[in-house]
């Protein structure tokens, strides 16, 4: 059983880990952006396109992808990641493309909307005022005073992304025919595999263990109030 | 452009013109604002919340927050006009020419950079200040009386007390040896020791480089020991201005006039005179004189013609009355001491020790409050005092010792008195902004305590809160009203009548008007000394301002890291005290410098 | 312990209109009149409509063979035939209701159990936080997908159970929102005051803090609706909603996707329905934030901006 799931958990990290770091770098730097421009045409658009594209359920941002990339209006990309099995993702890297772009369009709007809050509030806040009022220049303080205070809130929903992403794959998998753990649940229930399920579960929460942690430990070393006592 | 007679010398360091700053929206928030100040000179600029003090102070830095937008005048530093400077110039003048202290250190320090790394930073903004930009921050930080070998520079903010990142504000202010430094309220929030030692540090700063200041303040008697020139404002314009000497001990303004007999003294005990009703929001000044709704000389003629400064005994004054408010005094009248401290009490403490965790906040407390008297509990942020208030009406359950209210005892925490003694004990809280529930009307608010207790039978609790709510001064139309359409004061009176409609033995006020503006806080202290009389109530009054004790208790307690240091009649803690630490607490307390002098019947009135 | 001098309070400002109250109706009344909340109602009603209305004005039965399979659309039908040769335009037309059923059932469910927990778990402390929280820990370690997928596994497909699933696994999520709100509120001197009195919990909780709590539990309401739906129809989408020959939204893109050359329609319309009702749904909830953040800024859900913030990020 072990050696039936293994290649698929091997394939559903790099899918995982893949999605996660693009998510996260887009939403971090398009959050801070539409914050700084406040107002502008461009945090209008990106709050309204990222209210919309939350509220999405991944099979539907998945086959809309595939109706324009793969079917209907293009054919640029394959519509199914059939890989025989035990063959890894990375080997033919077009495959990983659509799945990898359905969970990052499903995480960026909620690294993105957190970001913005996280930094309106720290470029309102007392210390930014100083900074300015000390004369320091703009990009300092927004890059010095703003954005590390902007950063630590925003990695708890970092944090949640990556666990959030442990349930995507499910349904991505599935639509995309991408041999990973998720497909192989899915599998699994609906033949009653119980000895499946249960080790994919307990994979999972495992996951969520560690990802519970390393948020912790990130989070805990942004902020020195939380790092340091009195 | 009007400003006092004095021509403008070549040395003017500080000349604000016309000043006018705007909302978004277009109503202004600050209008016709115009002051000098010289070098080695302080300007005081006073003013309640919403007078627009701080948005004056912050344009003194060529800078407006958010909404707001300096619409017209001149901010000239030294001759040069800030307002019309690139913005890199801007980025020279700040932190450069022209320095600030923030009002709040705790939340003006990047919680995220050590101090050193955040006083560096701003040096090297500046680069012309210091050669050598570490000898320049050990030098500021012995000027502020801070000790640069101990490894403050390696610390985040959050690591130091509120006295220290205090210093670390004013520190940094000094640090590029600024020609103008505004100080926004630095001292608020520090208690009575620490804020004269800041005091005297930005005094002996500005004196011994030659700096002009501009200390924002709504304290008028930390400004009065400090300042040489005083600047009120109301209503986001400067309705008197003059020598600190002039203005206190003979204002003109009527606004003037009552902010300062508002100020309670420790030195006697008086009644307090508040301003009644409330200021106008910003940006919605009424035709006329703006503080016409509100003053006692007020004509017909004052809320339809918009007073223009004259010039009037050496100042400055925004008044259509001038010549006639000019020498008229108003004064609180002596209090008159009730019957001599009764020897039986009411509420007894007996060796009370109070933890948090395993902390001890209170160490052998003993109390003993005689019926129908006030007592004061006096001591600064961290004394216990609270925490004493809190066991007494059962909030604070985790403490030993014995507390009797006439023949019973009072057990710790609320779960175990019965509803007998809950209801005879009351408390009232310091913040109005919190301690009513947002989404109840004041109907409600004061009724729950009476369904409650059911004491009062039910068709008799609608005239009863009624009655509650005229003595407090609120009016029926109150009734429908919900908690965030009252302005703080009246919040607190709605907190007074909550406590008073059940008719407690025992009422316990803990800091109710540090929340408050000082001429509110004037009306709300009148209000409880009247109503104890009245009602022949037990009192317990917590507070950190000694000047307060004064004017409403007759017995007072002063608290110290948990223990009471001294316990005696008022007169006699305040004229001879005995205990060091009592003694240099009333020698800190700021005193208005100079008195308004006084009727001679010392009567409360307008005398014209 | 340590007393605190409050610094300025601004002034509060004089509300023009005092009637202005009843919170939680007028909040969605005032919602919907903003140019967010109607274009939000107006995606999630219109979807409703199709999804009430449809059943009644199906041209054919959903179940029977009218065309061939993956019929272009034409003739009489509008929307061509799906993968059995079935009327797509009839099986739209019928296949929403069910999941609007279950997604709101599935809300309440979750929403009150949840709710309960949450405030409880705040205002007790002690053994019943820790009891329920660990609790909420333990279901949140799975994503809600894998949970609901691991019910079904043990007792199969059912409707019910999809609800209960559904449900349960919101909770959770719930329960953190309002056990921050409720911690924050019950230190609120406010709370104090009657707790002062000797009042019972339960009241303190029914009388104090429950009208404190209408905003984020209104945000929570739109927030569950809209992952419930997201949640029944990828559920169905995967095989596990109703039965087959019954039309279902999530589960005709599943079945018709093999054609999508064909006949793209029979993949686009349910997937253009299930995405315009939540939208819909999403961006009505913003709009109630925002008009709450508006209304309570003098008011006690001071918290709801850091409330909508998390909880909207915990799908």
């Amino acid at each position: 059983m072990w050696g039936e799931v293994a290649p698929r958990l091997v394939n559903s990290a790099v899918l995982v880990a893949v999605s996660g770091a693009i998510g996260t770098v887009l939403g971090v730097v398009l959050g801070a952006v539409a914050a700084l421009f406040k107002d502008s045409w461009f945090d209008h658009v990106s709050s309204v396109v990222s209210l919309a594209v939350t509220a999405l359920p991944e099979f539907v941002v998945a086959i809309g992808l595939i109706i324009v990339f793969s079917t209907v209006v293009l054919h640029w990309l394959p519509a199914v990641s059939l890989l025989p099995p035990g063959t890894y993702a990375w080997s033919q890297p077009t495959l990983l493309v659509l799945p990898t772009a359905t969970l990052v369009i499903v995480i960026v709007p909620y690294v993105l909307r957190m970001m913005r809050a996280a930094m309106i509030e720290a470029l309102e806040s007392d210390y930014v005022e100083m900074a300015r009022l000390e004369g320091l220049r703009p990009g300092r303080v927004t890059f010095i005073h703003a954005l590390p205070n902007a950063i630590a809130p925003t990695i708890q929903v970092i944090g949640l992304n990556f666990l959030y992403l442990a349930g995507g794959i499910v349904i991505v998998e599935d639509v995309f025919n991408f041999p990973g753990i998720g497909q192989g649940l899915v599998n699994a229930v609906s033949d009653r595999d119980i000895p499946t399920i249960q080790l994919i579960v307990v994979i999972l929460a495992a996951f969520y263990v560690f990802v519970n942690i390393v948020t912790d430990v990130i989070a805990l070393l942004a902020s020195p109030r939380r790092r340091l006592g009195r | 452009m009007t400003t006092l007679e004095s021509p403008t010398t070549a040395t003017t360091r500080i000349e604000v013109a016309d000043l006018q700053i705007r909302l978004a929206g277009g109503a202004d928030v600050v209008d016709e604002v115009s002051f000098r100040v010289e070098p080695g000179e302080i300007l005081g600029l006073v003013g309640e919340s919403g007078s627009g003090k701080t948005t004056v102070a912050l344009a003194l830095l060529g800078y407006a927050r958010r909404g707001l937008h300096i619409s017209g005048g001149q901010v000239r530093i030294d001759g040069r006009d800030l307002l019309g400077l690139s913005a890199a110039q801007l980025r020279d003048v700040r932190g450069g020419t022209v320095a600030y202290v923030p009002q709040d250190p705790a939340a003006a320090l990047n919680p995220t950079l050590r101090i050193g790394r955040q006083m560096r930073e701003a040096l090297a903004a500046h680069p012309a200040a210091a050669e050598d930009p570490d000898a320049r921050i050990a030098q500021v930080l012995v000027d502020a009386k801070l000790d640069p070998g101990s490894g403050i520079l390696r610390k985040y903010p959050h690591q130091l007390s509120g006295g220290q990142q205090q210093r670390v504000a004013i520190a940094m202010a000094f640090a590029c040896r600024s020609k103008v430094i505004v100080l926004d309220e630095p001292t608020t929030g520090l208690d009575v020791s620490t804020q004269r030692h800041v005091l005297e540090t930005v005094r002996n700063l500005c004196q011994s480089y030659g700096v002009a200041a501009v200390y924002v303040s709504h304290d008028l008697a930390v400004v009065s020991g400090l300042v040489s020139q005083v600047a009120v404002m109301y209503a986001g314009r400067l309705i008197e201005l003059g020598s600190t000497e002039r203005v206190f001990s003979a204002p003109i303004h009527p606004y003037t006039q009552g902010l300062l007999a508002a100020v309670p003294s420790p030195e006697q005990a008086e009644t307090l005179i508040g301003v009644p009703g409330q200021p106008p929001r910003p940006g919605r000044r009424p035709t006329g004189c703006s503080f016409a709704p509100r003053c006692g000389h007020a004509t017909q003629r004052c809320t339809l013609e918009d007073p223009t400064p004259v010039t009037l005994d050496a100042r400055l004054v925004r008044c259509l009355r001038a010549t006639e408010t000019a020498g008229s005094v108003l004064r609180g009248g002596t209090v008159v001491a009730p019957a001599a401290t009764r020897s039986d009490s009411l509420l007894t403490v007996t060796g009370l020790d109070a933890h948090y965790g395993r902390f001890q906040v209170l160490r052998h407390v003993n109390l003993t409050v005689a019926p129908q008297t006030c007592t004061a509990v006096v001591g600064e942020s961290g004394s216990g005092k609270t925490t004493l208030a809190r066991c007494i009406v059962g909030l604070h359950a985790n403490w030993t010792g014995r507390m009797r209210l006439e023949d019973t005892d009072l057990p710790a925490g609320t779960r175990r008195r019965d509803r007998h003694t809950l209801e005879r004990v009351q408390y009232i809280f310091q913040n109005p902004y919190t301690s009513l529930n947002p989404r109840k009307t004041i109907r409600q608010i004061l009724h729950q305590p009476l369904d409650h207790f059911r004491t009062v039978p039910a068709d008799e609790r609608p005239e009863r809160v009624t009655r509650v709510l005229q003595d407090v001064s609120l009016g029926p139309d109150f009734l429908d009203r919900y908690p965030d359409q009252l302005s703080g004061g009246e919040r607190q009176r709605v907190a007074i009548a909550r406590a008073l409609v059940v008719e407690p033995t025992l009422l316990v006020c803990d800091e109710v008007t540090s929340a408050l503006d000082v001429s509110v806080q004037a009306v709300i202290v009148e209000l409880l000394r009247r109503l104890q009389h009245e009602r022949h109530l037990t009192m317990l009054f917590i507070t950190h301002n000694l000047a307060l004790v004064r004017s409403i208790a007759q017995t007072a307690i002063v608290l110290s890291g948990g223990e009471v240091v001294e316990a005696g009649p008022v007169e006699q803690i305040m004229e001879h005290p005995e205990d060091p630490y009592t003694i240099r607490l009333i020698q800190d307390v700021p005193k208005l410098a100079h008195r308004v002098s006084a009727g001679s019947d010392g009567t409360s009135a307008w005398q014209p | 312990m340590a007393t605190v001098v409050v610094p300025e309070v601004p002034a509060p400002l004089p509300v023009a209109g005092v009637g202005r109250r009843r919170r939680g109706s007028s909040a969605l009344v005032r919602a919907a009149r903003t140019r967010r909340g109607a274009i939000g109602l107006s995606l999630a009603g219109l979807v409703v409509l199709v999804a009430v209305v449809g059943p009644f004005v199906a041209p054919d039965s959903p179940t029977a063979f009218v065309t061939t399979p993956f019929a272009a659309p034409g003739g009489a039908n509008v929307l061509g035939g799906d993968t059995l040769g079935r009327d797509v335009l009839s099986r739209v037309l019928a296949g929403g209701w069910v999941l609007l059923i279950m997604a709101a059932a599935a809300t309440a469910f979750g929403v009150v159990v949840g709710s309960v927990a949450g405030v409880s778990a705040a205002y007790l402390r002690g053994r019943a936080d820790g009891f329920i929280m660990r609790t909420v820990d333990v279901i949140l370690a799975f994503p809600q997908l894998v949970f609901a997928l691991l019910l079904v596994s043990i007792v199969g497909p059912k409707p019910w159970l999809i609800v209960l699933a559904v449900g349960f696994t919101h909770a959770p999520a719930v329960a953190r929102v309002l056990r921050s709100a409720t911690l924050d509120l019950s230190e609120r001197d406010y709370v104090k005051a009657v707790e002062l009195q000797g009042m019972k919990p339960s009241k303190v909780m029914r009388s104090e803090l429950l009208p404190n709590l209408v905003s984020p539990l209104m945000v929570e309401v739109g927030l569950r609706l809209t992952w419930s739906i997201v949640l029944m129809a990828g559920l169905a989408f995967l095989g596990f909603g109703q039965p087959p020959p019954a039309p279902n939204w999530g589960y005709m893109i599943q079945e018709n996707r093999i054609g999508l050359s064909s006949n793209p329609w029979a993949v686009i319309v349910p997937a253009a329905l299930i995405a315009v009702l939540t939208i819909g749904t999403n961006t009505f909830t913003d709009a109630i934030a925002r008009v709450m953040i508006g209304v309570d800024r003098q008011g006690d859900d001071a918290t709801l901006a850091s409330v909508i913030s998390t909880a909207g990020s915990l799908p």
